[in-house]
């Protein structure tokens, strides 16, 4: 077997425990909060049918109003979590949390997408230009990367809107779609779904909507992606191998391959980690330009105190971030053969 | 013997926020086709700075300032960058002191030697490949090596395969800049075996650079001793060993710890290199050198041509001011 191979396969186990360690987390701090949750929920002058039907909603007393132990109510969790059950949602016709969950990830995962690439495209070419050409040009990805960085998600978006859609009438102010124009469902990406239907007009339309919310969503990633993007392409560059190519007589444009290349664990890094930094910026992006995603969502359900479902949408975030380190770490292995230890 | 490398009057400056670093002064040198040609100094005596120089890669802030280097009746200094890259590793290849830095850590050695020879000649990937095992087997490095990436061989494999990778497409030149320091003296003797070889059977000439005065007075056929950015003495290895006559040179050939006289004292020359962005006035050497004249303190000495050699050192002409 490769060494790769080996890697792969022992990387796999190692998410078992992760997501373990993770879902407990998640249960031990809801537990450990102060507060009743009910309460919060129905208030303090509900009726006590109502208080009981929703402590056995919550798996905390059995079907004759006993208290479940905390240890047999962890197990009862696992076990569901364990079958794909994230509990149902407290409100409006307690849907399968799983259910609702699926409903807008779509949303977001576009956004994310759209956004990711374009802070990456925007970061990692500027970071390589500066690194690459030092001096000045550096200085000024420096300023850029600090800019954008301090850069508030809901202010650089309205500005957006401001100047997009209300000055200049070109694009949308917020929506994932005109109305009607929604392609049919195959994965729930609009953009791709409208592409494969073959329908335009939806592809136009879902294009106009996402512009600038991802704009502005990448762009605030853009200033890390570049700075990290610049110190590492800059480090790169003082290693002899870059003299020692040039003195080969590699032109310019292949060697910046041969840089990036070098350059791109640290990077690459970054978008691991970027990418819950994404979650919460889409959450942010989400609320500014009313698109329907989990952000949206979440945050419409923690006002409602929709306590099922926030922490069954913590429980799968955990999930997704566990399996997208994954991915970045058989990545890493692949790009770089020294770590395949 | 056709000289296939002429630098006259060269001048490699760092232009650093402190100041002028003079790392290349004045320096004419040349160097012919079979040719082993020894350039010793101590560190940051300059050598590595000529031999970056002579492919115009020195590193900014540094700059050529000044001279020209002549290689096969072009100068490289007025060459665009285009045909430069076209004369770096298929013309002169070079190989440096740390084989493992030296080589891309992320690509196989085998694609390595393979896009060098690609951007440099019209064969196709099997031709290169055929090229590149070619050259491998030259340097003693068996074929099923081609797909190993560079950490997973030897220090002295790594050397072979840089050696291989810069003398693969025949270049008329090789500058080797330390290529011996980071290796043991076992591993250290098999490579200079295999650059004398390749010297022999591919008529190339050899600019080797190092600290290692003992080596190169084994090993080359002239030797270009290096002091603060200047040449203070050129000739035949031979004639260099046997009579020495720049000071600098003698207390560096006496410092050599001999084996076979055991018991005495280790020489060392006394003092350390000069600041070199205020080397002192007259003559570089002065204030380490056992044999100071008045004149010396103020007057810098030109280079001499004496007994087919060329020494920069008052004592030479008569105690007289200018001379060659």
């Amino acid at each position: 077997m490769t060494s790769l191979k080996v890697f792969v396969i022992a990387r796999l186990l190692l998410v078992i425990p992760t997501i373990l360690l993770l879902v407990s987390l998640v249960f031990f701090i809801m537990r450990v909060m102060p507060g009743d949750p009910v309460i919060a929920i129905v208030g303090m002058k509900a009726p006590p049918e109502r208080v009981l039907e929703l402590r056995k909603a919550l798996g905390l007393v059995d079907e004759s109003g006993n208290p479940i132990p905390l240890p047999i109510q962890y197990l009862n969790y696992l076990a569901n979590l364990f079958r794909g059950d994230f509990g149902r949602s407290l409100i409006w016709g307690k849907r399968p949390v799983l259910v609702e969950i699926m409903e807008h990830l779509p949303a977001t995962i576009e956004l994310a997408i759209a956004g990711f690439l374009v802070s990456i495209i925007l970061g990692v070419a500027l970071g390589t230009l500066g690194g690459w050409k030092g001096g000045k040009t550096n200085s000024a990805v420096k300023i850029y990367s600090a800019i954008t960085y301090a850069l508030f998600i809901p202010w650089i978006g309205m500005m957006f809107q401001l100047l997009f859609a209300v000055w200049l009438k070109v694009l949308p102010v917020g929506g994932r779609i005109d109305p009607g124009l929604e392609p049919p469902m195959i994965t729930g990406l609009y953009l791709l779904d409208s592409i494969l239907t073959g329908r335009w007009d939806s592809f136009v339309s879902a294009l106009r909507h996402i512009i600038l919310p991802s704009l502005t969503l990448g762009l605030v990633i853009s200033g890390i992606f570049s700075r990290v993007a610049r110190t590492s392409v800059e480090e790169v560059m003082r290693q002899d191998f870059v003299i020692a190519a040039r003195a080969r007589g590699i032109p310019e444009h292949r060697l910046v391959i041969h840089v990036l290349r070098n350059a791109f664990i640290p990077i690459m890094t970054m978008m691991g980690l970027q990418l819950a930094l994404l979650m919460t910026g889409a959450i942010l992006t989400e609320t500014t330009f009313s698109w329907p995603g989990m952000g949206t969502f979440l945050f419409e359900r923690i006002e409602y105190r929709d306590y099922t479902t926030v922490q069954g949408t913590v429980v799968f975030f955990a999930i997704i971030i566990s399996l997208i380190n994954l991915v970045v770490d058989i990545l890493y292995a692949y790009i770089d053969p020294r770590i395949r230890y | 013997m056709e000289e296939i490398l002429k630098m006259r009057n060269l001048k490699a400056y760092y232009f650093t926020r402190e100041g002028v670093i003079r790392a290349v002064d004045n320096v004419s040198l040349s160097i012919s086709r079979g040719e082993l040609l020894g350039l010793v100094g101590e560190s940051g005596s300059g050598k590595s700075s000529l031999g970056l120089s002579i492919v115009r890669l020195i590193p900014p802030p540094g700059r050529i300032v000044d001279g020209e280097i002549i290689f096969r009746k072009m100068d490289l200094l007025k060459l665009p960058e285009k045909e430069l890259r076209n004369i770096r590793g298929k013309h002169i290849g070079m190989i440096f002191q740390d084989p493992l830095t030296s080589l891309d850590p992320l690509r196989k050695i085998g694609d390595q030697l393979i896009e060098t020879i690609i951007v440099h000649t019209r064969v196709n990937k099997e031709e290169a490949k055929e090229i590149a095992l070619r050259a491998l087997e030259r340097v003693g490095i068996a074929p099923d090596r081609f797909d190993d990436y560079p950490h997973q061989l030897s220090g002295g494999m790594r050397q072979r395969v840089m050696i291989a990778m810069a003398t693969m497409l025949n270049p008329d030149l090789l500058i080797a800049d330390e290529p011996t320091t980071a290796l043991d003296v076992i591993v250290q003797s098999r490579i200079m075996d295999l650059l004398s070889d390749l010297k022999r059977s591919m008529k190339m000439a050899i600019l080797l650079i190092t600290h290692d005065l003992a080596l190169v007075i084994e090993r080359s056929d002239r030797v270009a001793v290096m002091y603060a950015g200047e040449l203070c003495e050129v000739g035949s290895s031979e004639k260099v060993s046997q009579e020495p006559l720049h000071p600098y040179t003698q207390l560096l050939l006496e410092s050599i710890p001999n084996v076979e006289k055991p018991r005495t004292k280790l020489i060392y020359i006394p003092g350390s290199p000069p600041d070199m962005m205020n080397p002192p006035a007259g003559c570089r050497f002065w204030p380490r050198c056992p044999k100071v004249m008045n004149m010396c303190k103020s007057i810098p000495p030109r280079p001499l041509e004496l007994d087919g050699r060329m020494v920069r050192c008052h004592l030479y002409n008569g105690g007289l001011e200018s001379g060659g």
